[in-house]
Formats: C-alpha cells, structure tokens, sequence
C-alpha cells in the first residue's frame, strides 16, 4: 500500500531470556514491518518465541531480559525504553488480547471497572464519562445487555463473554496497534469463530494494524494478510499468507501443515509428524534450529544459521534446500 | 447388531444442583445429560463432539463410574456399574481407564514414572507386586519410551511425554476400554500427531475400543469408527463420520464443521453468523437448538424432534434432517 505509512517497524530483535536452565536466546534475528491497518499472524509452537516477540513489543518482558536490535512505533524507538514511558503507550497505543481471558481480567474488580481502567487513565476521563464510554464498548464488541452487566464481575460470564470483555479493556483508547495473542485457543469453535469475525470487524473499523498470534494454521490462514512462521527463536518464512499456503517452502511449515489432523479425512490413514519433539530454547542447535528434526536435512545446514532465501514476491524461506523442499509442492494441497 | 457391545448405555441422565439464589424457592439444577443411550462394540472407537456445556465430559465420568447418574444405566462387559459393590467395582475398573486433558496436572509430580504408572496395578488385590516394574517397562516401550525412563519425574519429560504416559497408565491394566477426554487438545501441532498415531496403534494392537472426548472434529474424524454429536445433554446427531461430514442432518453439525478454520491458500474470511447461547437449565418446550438454528419454524418451536434413524447407522433429532442433507455439504480441508 504506498502512502500509508509505517506503523511498527522491527529489526533484528533479539531477546535473551534467564532461565532456570541458564540464558536462552528465546528471539534471534526477527525483523518485520507493519502498515497501518495490516495484518500479520506468528505461526508456531510452544517455545519458538512467538509470545516473547509479543511481550517484547508490548515491553512486558521480565526485567532480567537482554533486548537487542530495534522497535520503533511511528519512528520512535521502544526498544530498552523506561518503563515509565512505556506506560503512557500500554493500554493507549498498544494493547494486547489474551489468551485466557479468566486470568486476564482480575476477579475482584467488576468488569466496568476494568473496561474503563484505561480511559480514566490514558484519557483522564471521569468517572461518569468512562462509565457511559465502558458501557459503549461493552455494546460493540456485542456482549448483551451491557448497561445491566457493566457491574457484574468476571465469574458470573462464560469464557466468551470475558473474552469479549478483554477485547474491549483493549480497545478503549482505540490503539494503533493489537496484539491478539491465541485469542480464542480457550474457546469453542463457535465461539472463536464469532471472536475472530468481532476483532477483523473492529481491525478494519478503526483501521488498527493486528498481530494475531496462533499455533493454529487453520485460524492464520482466514484471519490475517500477511504470516511468520517461527521455530527455535527465528523466522523460518514470512510472506502474504496466500503466498505462504500456495508454496510452502521450509520443511517446518510442511510439517505443521501435514500433521494436523484434516477433517474428512479417513480412518486409518497416518498422520505425517515430526520426528522429536520442539527444542529447548536453551540448548538449540547451532545452525538451521529445525536441523534435528528436519527430513531433508544435509552436513551444511548444521554449520551456519541459514540465510532468508526469497522464493515469491514477499515470500521468504530461511532453508538451503528449497529446491527439494518445494518440489514436493505440498502447498498444492492446500490450493 | 451381532454380538452384545462392550459398553451399552440407557438413557442416561445427570443433574447438578446450582447454588440456591431465594431462601424459598427451591434451587436451580443444571440437566447435564437428558437421556443419552449410546453403545460401543469391542475394539471400535465412538468419538464425543460438542461445545463446552454440552455434557461431554459428564458423560465421561459417569461412564466411568466417577459419579453416580440421576438416572439410567452404564453396562460394560454385561455388568451394570451402577448395580455391582464397591468391591466388584474397584476390580472391574481394570477393565476400563481414563487419560485425561492436562497431562501436566494429572501425573503427581513427586512420585517416579514406575510408581504413577504400576498405580492402577496396586489397587487391584490380586496383582504380583514383584512383577510390576517388568509390567512397567513393558507398557512404557508400547508407548514409545524407553526403560530408563522409569525411574525419572515428570518434570523431567515434555507435554507430549508426559501424555505417553497417562496413557501408559491406562494401558497397564489391559483394559478393554479407555475414556479419553480431550487427550492431544494440550499438546502443540507436530506432537498432537505422533500421540494420535500411538493411539491408532495400541488400538490394532491390542483391540481396544475408545471413547474419545473432544472439540476438535478433525481429531475425532481421524480416530473414530463413529462419532456423536452433543448439544445440551443430548445426542444430536450420531453416525459413521463420513455420514456426518458428508450428509450431515444436524443444523448444530453443521454449525461446528463451518466453524473451523481451514487451512488453505485463498481462505479469506467466511462470516458466521452470530449465535445465542442457549441455557442449561431452561426446561424448554420443543426443540433445545431451536433459538441458534437457522432453520427453524413453528413446528420445531413446538415439538422436540426426537432421535431417529436418517440413514443406514446414522441418526438425527431434527424435523428438518432430510432437507438439510439435501443442501451442498461443507467443504472438505485438505
């Protein structure tokens, strides 16, 4: 999109994280850019540093983290900003979905107090206005009967509903930018159907740029424009999402794509795994971090991180042998 | 129906009292099951699918004598585990074992992989107490993991480790039957697939039959002989899977299977339409998915369809099941 500027801009964003198993690189090397109004979806399972790229962004990383490389929102960098500052952006600029919408909403404040939490506070709202604002987007992001309910607290409503509620704590100072992490993984189908089709009407309403994080392909595929697939801390492809299904070109995205169970698919036929299990990020292999496990793995993948090879316009796979990795042409299953 | 099914469930029925809201009125109830009759023939797999609220997971623990129902019948192997003593049941309970959802809360994390999984062993009575590491080490390698793993903690394994385990555990007795609720819903994508294989596995191996509890309908398509379909305490629909993702007669079916999200180039967006969700504990007259159907008339605001025979082994309690199978199916993934 020419003219629309540069909303978030990454580059090289490391993270190092303490852990009980001694310092692990848990990002390495991810650098992305988002538009105003985009969209991007994080592609991947636990521990392949999809949350702590999220966190990172949203400056909520345990104060023990290294951070290196470069965040900036409209120019200004946030990377290792003060947490002072950082306060004036969360909940105002930037603001986050959950995954469990119980342990992010506090059980002993009602869900009015919450919702208008961030209005008193970035906007200096009063009390009264807050309320009537809360009880607004209490309405838009359709919870029923929200002038009643506003007083309730967050254990007398089902998981949907408090998702709803989290969705709209969220977008009180109309952010630039959300950060929808596995927003409906604790949720029905139904209802995260319902939950993904409230937060793209509400993404193109405002034209807020989403980050929507998912280890389910399925929800990546209809939700967002753009998608990364991440392993071990890195970005092993990135491209448009169509793109990226059409082609598929790194053997992690293959595999993911290949183990999941299909509907209509028979008994007895076999589902394709991974060999191995995700490593952990404090002992990950030198090299390509998917070399473990990977079927088509050679002695140089193991010597060097392998570099973004571009395999489609915009679409980008971190493998040295695409060449046999996408002569399989699984993404033609998936056409 | 040939020889008699190894588990054969009548009208099965659960109530939960809900916390009393007036001093004189007497309290709310919760009807979790409304008569489910459900049957599973020996080494044959029946998949449980619905939304949270549906009875799912009561049923699994009813059907694993865990509680007692409100009313109805359980019968395994031809016996009523509602009737037998304790006694008779603690014995019978080598017959069917459970591997539940979380498999980092239902491992106790300070006893050894040995102790967790010889555990069924030594509540039976009768088991030789010195045979039971080789027992031990004999499941763990039909598992998939080795020997010396016995001796470790659970701490010490990952999610899906972890749920080879469980289901270690519940494989030690021989049963004839495991209840498995939400088994691989924890587990991440690639290790999901390498548990449902397992699963495959042990049940060509040792005919084992099945009861598997989950939400996502793939998973339940890839592991079941048949599936039912649950929505507020009762069984919706009922048949072999390709009956239901193919000629689905339920608009409820139907609902779950556009829900999911497919995997593909050229997804984009389907709308769905916005749903109510319907309560528990309203005794409503007619049909209890009438207010989210799309189908819905006077007729079914009237009457409750009851369960009845749509297709060869297929079922379906709904008035309008013909005219739904005529409509085009949902698409296929994959």
């Amino acid at each position: 999109m020419p003219g629309s500027a540069t909303l978030i801009e990454v580059d090289n964003l490391g993270v190092r994280l303490n852990t009980s198993r001694g310092p692990a690189q848990a990002v390495r090397g991810v650098s992305f850019a988002l538009k105003r109004g985009e969209t991007l979806g994080l592609v991947g399972e636990s521990g392949c540093g999809k949350s702590v790229t999220a966190l990172s962004l949203m400056g909520l990383l345990p104060e023990s983290a290294v951070v290196t490389g470069s965040i900036k929102l409209d120019g200004a960098e946030l990377a290792r900003l003060p947490d002072a500052e950082y306060c004036k952006l969360r909940g105002n600029r930037i603001s986050m979905i959950f995954q469990e919408p119980m342990t992010a909403l506090n059980p002993m404040h009602t869900i009015g107090h919450q919702v208008a939490e961030p209005l008193r506070r970035h906007k200096r709202y009063s009390a009264a206005q807050a309320r009537k604002e809360a009880i607004a987007l209490l309405d838009r992001v359709g919870l029923p009967d929200p002038a009643k309910r506003i007083d309730a607290y967050p254990h007398q409503f089902s998981g949907g509903q408090r998702q709803r509620v989290t969705i709209a704590m969220a977008l009180a100072c109309e952010p630039d930018l959300l950060i929808a992490d596995e927003p409906t993984t604790a949720l029905d189908v139904t209802i995260q159907g319902q939950i993904l089709d409230l937060v793209a009407d509400l993404v193109e309403e405002r034209g807020m740029s989403m980050i929507l994080i998912s280890h389910d392909l399925g929800v990546i595929a209809e939700n967002v424009q753009r998608m990364m697939v991440m392993y071990g801390g890195t970005v092993v492809e990135s491209g448009p999402t169509n793109e990226v299904f059409r082609r598929m070109g790194h053997p992690y995205t293959q595999g993911l794509f290949r183990a999941r169970p299909k509907l209509g698919a028979r008994k007895g036929t076999r589902l394709t795994t991974i060999s191995g299990t995700v490593p952990e990020l404090a002992d990950l292999p030198s090299g390509c971090t998917f070399a473990d496990r990977c079927p088509l793995v050679i002695e140089r993948c193991r010597s060097a991180l392998p570099p973004m090879v571009e395999v489609g316009a915009g679409h980008n796979v971190r493998c040295i042998r695409t060449d046999v990795s996408m002569a399989a042409n699984v993404g033609a299953l998936s056409a | 129906m040939t020889a008699a099914p190894l588990l054969d469930v009548k009208d099965l029925e659960q109530r939960y009292t809900l916390p009393r809201e007036s001093l004189f009125r007497p309290p709310g109830q919760v009807r979790a099951l409304n008569g489910v009759s459900l049957q599973v023939q020996g080494g044959k797999s029946l998949g449980i699918v619905g939304e949270s609220g549906s009875g799912k997971s009561t049923f699994a623990r009813v059907v694993m004598a865990l509680e007692r129902p409100a009313a109805g019948q359980v019968t395994l192997l031809g016996r009523d585990l509602n009737r037998i003593s304790p006694d008779e049941l603690r014995r019978a309970r080598r017959d069917f074992q459970m591997v539940f959802q979380d498999p980092y809360g239902s491992l106790d994390p300070r006893q050894t992989i040995a102790r967790i999984v010889a555990e069924p062993l030594t509540v039976l009575d009768d088991a030789d107490r010195t045979a039971f590491r080789a027992r031990v080490a004999t499941v763990l390698k039909q598992v998939g993991l080795r020997e010396a793993d016995m001796d470790k903690y659970p701490h010490e394994f990952s999610g899906g480790q972890r749920q080879r385990i469980a289901i270690a555990r519940a494989l030690i007795t021989q049963p004839k039957l495991i209840v498995a609720d939400e088994p691989v819903s924890a587990l991440d994508v690639s290790v999901q697939a390498q548990v449902l294989n397992l699963m495959q596995d042990l049940q060509e191996q040792f005919g084992l039959s099945y009861i598997l509890i989950s939400h996502d309908l793939a998973v339940v398509d890839y592991l079941c002989d048949e599936v039912a379909v649950m929505y507020l305490g009762r069984v919706v629909e009922q048949g072999r899977p390709e009956d239901l993702f193919e000629r689905c007669a339920h608009p409820y079916t139907r609902a779950l299977l556009d829900a999911v999200p497919r995997a593909r180039a050229g997804g984009g967006r389907r709308r769905r339409g916005a749903q109510a969700i319907a309560s528990q504990s309203a005794a409503a007259t007619g049909c209890s998915y009438v207010a989210r159907c799309p189908l819905a008339d006077q007729h079914c605001r009237a009457v409750p369809p009851l369960l009845r025979r749509v297709g060869e082994g297929h079922l379906a309690a709904c008035h309008k099941a013909e005219a739904l199978m005529a409509l085009p199916q949902a698409a296929r993934e994959g």
